[in-house]
């Protein structure tokens, strides 16, 4: 009879689980792809069924864990857990089709250095290439979904440091087993030995990708300090603040410097000027900054707008890297609705809101996330108050009751008609277009921030944007939008000398907005003193929450950890104490109202 | 050494169904016709080309593309049918051929094989390897001209032969020999058994299968049943044959058996109650695969089950 050698009796079950994987015993995925490595098919047309596969099974990979990250960083999960089926829905398509251009790529690329470079070591290769595509797809995530891990709560922040190495190992073995079964395909050569097994790839793969995700995810994540109960509060001064869109630096300082803007100008030399670097943040976000000293994604205001996807409960606010994707694509085919941007969604307080918690009186015209506006002691008006108040939106102003009041100047602004010079220029419809989007609303607002002066406000902002609008489509020529240019900061300028007076601090934000510059203007003046260069010129550049901070300070607020110290170069009360933070303001039930009509305004004044 | 349990009287090697076995015949009474003469110069390649390939074997492999074409709507009458039975023929003389190589010396080193003398013992090593160049050739030669004169529309000439080369080179069944020669025992983990295995036998399975599917220009989907089907069927041949060269004497296997004893089967890592048991999950599974394809795949069911049965 014949005997079996002494030799190791492997588990029966393990071999089981390894042939699974290797494609016996098994209706799975594994040979899914490889399969496909020995079908007599052309190159072309094998490259792109296997672009087809594994597209498919990209989008199956990344859509669930991205529907329930986008669901969780907008809060839906827990409200509405359904979301997250729909969103994989609404993601699956798209991603798997952009994974099976990107695959046709690599795989044509692959397919041209199998032929033409004759890589014997194809598995060695061909791992080599999906294990960078996985890097590239994770270092993309992580560089443009900040605003999505910003957002994330600490468990949603260990699931995903826990489900993203699966995620990627699931990636990367995508990828390489149809660039495998390319590179078998068109090299006919058996892949060399492997020396890493199975189970040590995954591991390898896994643990490197949480070394990456794990520092990298706590790093971008903010997590919410404490707010305290109450706000220690000095007595502080009164602020102002001007914010006026769409205006070159240089603009500003050829017209200082010409002395073309009395009130301004005086600012400018017995104060300091800085200049601030400027990207492409959009408006919403960049003003949102000045008013609360945070940065984007921390303030909450990421973009000027939100998405509904068909059949969702919740609107996405924030979208991360897939924005372009659900305004671009989504929302022309019908598949997601726009949502206009909401103050509820301002995850930190404006400047105003905190002066006015000692029930001192604020007052906001027209500054951005403002809609709806919220009740505060004296008067908000919200941002495209001028178009809204002709709609008779709620929530235009607060509080309501003012609003027949303002209504009454709006008409007021809308009569008085555009400035004479541009009727000899101009066609009647041109002009009539271009003053109510711009001129007449910055009429209106000029008008309705001196009226709310006699409230006398704490802390006054004033966004003013016509010249940013303007430019939006300009119709007459360089030359004739200088002289708008001017025109409008002399009126702001007009503005400034009679709202002036009462006012402790003055700072007057100057931005070039849509027009393209890189850099803005910050005047600031402080009664208690800058020392300046007293030339009107810039004098250093400044991060624009340190301006914020300064407010802050001014107002009699508590230096809060979250904020930059202000610019030294001006005098500034000593802080009543130091907080962590001053909170997050509660964003349920302004969350809660949409406006179609806030919507139309930023489409009409072309934001959107 | 561990004792082998005993199987008590061996039982005698279930058999094909009449239908299977006359596949089988035909391709005996095929192969012959597919060879140069005897007489014919050179005559010690052509001898040892026919008593390579006409020794007694269970023609499993092409009996499997001719079942998969019989499947698929070749009718074993049609003119079709003696093109597929071609191909068939050209399977049996790749497989022949690799048995040859097999058994030399430089490899296996084999005495016996389907119970005679191997090709090397009876007709010198040269020959041997002359003889096996011929068949190899013969048999591309066999399947390039039937293929070009089928008329299906799913796959072209081009496509089969292709795949029996793939299939054959170095990314199959000669991959698979090369690292099985290579490989020291206590380096052989699992994936390199599979590998081997999956090379050197299961190549073949599938290229039978599948040239037999697209012998009949089978939709693609039906070629994917027959594909997961034959590799796992191809698998647990193997299993099977390792338990045969274990559990059987030299005249009940047809030949040396005990050949593995330096080797690492699965028999070895899983003993022989576990290579059983999954051979005969294999199989189940390689049956489970056809459900698609409903009664009529019942040829192919009972290969599989031959294969569990086999007593050589």
């Amino acid at each position: 009879m014949a005997e079996i050698p002494p030799g190791e009796t492997d588990d029966l079950e393990r071999v089981r689980e390894e042939l699974r994987q290797r494609g016996y015993l098994s209706h799975g995925f594994e040979r899914f792809l490889l399969q496909d490595a020995l079908r007599p098919r052309r190159p072309l047309r094998a490259l792109v069924i296997l672009a087809v596969k594994v597209g498919l099974r990209t989008g199956l990979v990344l859509s669930p864990p991205l529907a329930f990250w986008l669901a969780a960083a907008n809060g839906a999960l827990t409200t509405h857990p359904f979301d997250a089926a729909v969103l994989f829905l609404h993601l699956f398509a798209p991603i798997a089709l952009a994974a099976a251009l990107a695959f046709l790529l690599v795989g044509a690329a692959t397919a041209w250095l199998v032929r033409v470079s004759h890589v014997r070591r194809i598995e060695a290769f061909t791992f080599g290439a999906a294990a960078a595509v996985g890097v590239a797809t994770l270092a993309l995530a992580l560089w443009r979904a900040e605003e999505l891990v910003a957002a994330s709560g600490a468990w949603q922040i260990a699931v995903l440091a826990v489900a993203a190495p699966f995620v990627f190992y699931a990636l990367v073995k995508t990828v390489h087993h149809g660039l495998l079964t390319l590179a078998i395909r068109l090299a006919d050569e058996p892949s060399e030995a492997w020396s890493l097994s199975r189970g040590w790839l995954a591991f390898v793969l896994a643990a490197a990708a949480l070394v990456v995700l794990l520092p990298a995810l706590l790093a971008a994540r903010h997590p919410a300090a404490e707010a305290p109960g109450s706000l220690p509060m000095a007595p502080g001064g009164r602020v102002l603040a001007i914010g006026i869109d769409g205006v070159l630096g240089s603009e500003l300082d050829y017209l200082l410097a010409r002395g073309e803007l009395p009130a301004l100008g005086a600012l400018a030399r017995s104060g300091a000027v800085f200049s601030y670097p400027r990207g492409t943040e959009p408006p919403a976000s960049f003003w949102t900054r000045i008013a609360t000293g945070r940065p984007s994604p921390e303030h909450g205001v990421a973009a000027l707008d939100g998405f509904r996807p068909l059949g969702c409960r919740t609107t996405l606010m924030r979208s991360g890297p897939l924005r372009p994707y659900w305004r671009s694509i989504e929302v022309p085919l019908g598949l997601s609705e726009h949502r206009p941007l909401l103050a509820g969604r301002r995850s930190a307080f404006a400047f105003w809101e905190l002066a006015a918690r000692g029930g001192e009186p604020a007052l906001a015209v027209d500054w951005w996330a403002t809609f709806p506006a919220a009740a505060v002691p004296g008067r908000i008006l919200a941002h495209g108050g001028y178009q809204l108040l002709g709609e008779r939106a709620k929530g235009t102003v607060a509080p309501a009751a003012d609003a027949v009041a303002l209504a009454a100047l709006a008409r007021a602004a809308a009569s008085e008609g555009p400035p004479p010079e541009l009727a000899k220029i101009l066609s009647r419809p041109a002009l009539a277009r271009l003053d109510a989007r711009s001129l007449a609303p910055d009429r209106f607002y000029r008008a309705a921030f001196l009226a709310g002066l006699a409230l006398r406000p704490k802390a006054a902002a004033l966004y003013l944007a016509a010249l940013d609008i303007a430019a939006d489509g300009w119709p007459a020529g360089s030359l004739a939008f200088g002289d708008r240019v001017r025109a409008e900061l002399l009126a702001a300028d007009r503005l400034i000398d009679s709202a002036r007076p009462g006012f402790d601090t003055v700072a007057i934000v100057v931005d070039p907005g849509r027009r393209g510059g890189t850099e803005g203007r910050i005047v600031l003046w402080r009664a208690a003193g800058c020392r300046g260069n007293g030339t009107g010129r810039p004098l250093e550049s400044i991060a624009p929450e340190a301006l914020a901070s300064g407010l802050m300070r001014a107002l009699g607020l508590p230096q809060s950890a979250e904020l930059p110290a202000p610019p030294a170069v001006c005098l500034w009360p000593a802080p009543p104490g130091r907080v962590a933070t001053y909170g997050v303001p509660s964003t349920s039930a302004a969350a809660a109202r949409e406006s179609f009509e806030y919507l139309e305004n930023l489409r009409s004044l072309g934001y959107l | 050494m561990t004792p082998v349990p005993d199987r008590g009287p061996v039982p005698p090697s279930p058999s094909l169904s009449a239908g299977l076995l006359d596949l089988g015949r035909r391709v005996e009474l095929r192969l012959p016709e597919l060879l140069p003469p005897a007489d014919q110069r050179p005559e010690a390649v052509h001898q040892a080309m026919r008593y390579a390939l006409t020794s007694p074997g269970k023609r499993l492999r092409p009996i499997l593309t001719l079942a998969v074409a019989d499947l698929f709507g070749v009718g074993l009458r049609s003119d079709r049918s003696t093109r597929v039975l071609d191909i068939a023929c050209g399977i049996e003389m790749v497989h022949a051929c690799s048995l040859i190589l097999d058994d030399l010396p430089a490899m296996d080193d084999a005495a016996l094989r389907r119970g005679r003398p191997t090709v090397h013992r009876t007709f010198g090593e040269s020959v041997a390897l002359l003889a096996a160049l011929a068949l190899l050739n013969r048999a591309y030669a066999l399947v390039a001209e039937a293929a070009h004169h089928l008329p299906g529309k799913r796959y072209t000439s081009e496509d089969m032969i292709h795949h029996l080369a793939a299939a054959i080179g170095s990314a199959g069944l000669i991959g698979g020999q090369a690292l099985d020669l290579s490989s020291r025992p206590e380096e052989l983990d699992l994936e390199r058994l599979e590998f081997i295995h999956s090379h050197k036998t299961g190549a073949l399975f599938m290229a039978a299968g599948e040239l037999g599917a697209m012998a009949a220009d089978a939709k693609r989907n039906e070629l994917e049943l027959i594909a997961r089907y034959a590799k796992n069927l191809g698998l647990a041949f193997q299993i099977s044959d390792d338990l045969l060269d274990v559990l059987s004497t030299p005249e009940e296997a047809g030949k040396d058996v005990g050949q593995d004893a330096g080797k690492v089967t699965f028999v070895k890592r899983l003993g022989v109650a576990g290579a059983q048991t999954l051979e005969a999950e294999l199989l189940g599974f390689a049956m489970v695969s056809l459900e698609p394809l409903g009664k009529k795949a019942e040829p192919l069911r009972e290969i599989a089950r031959f294969v569990q049965h086999r007593r050589r």
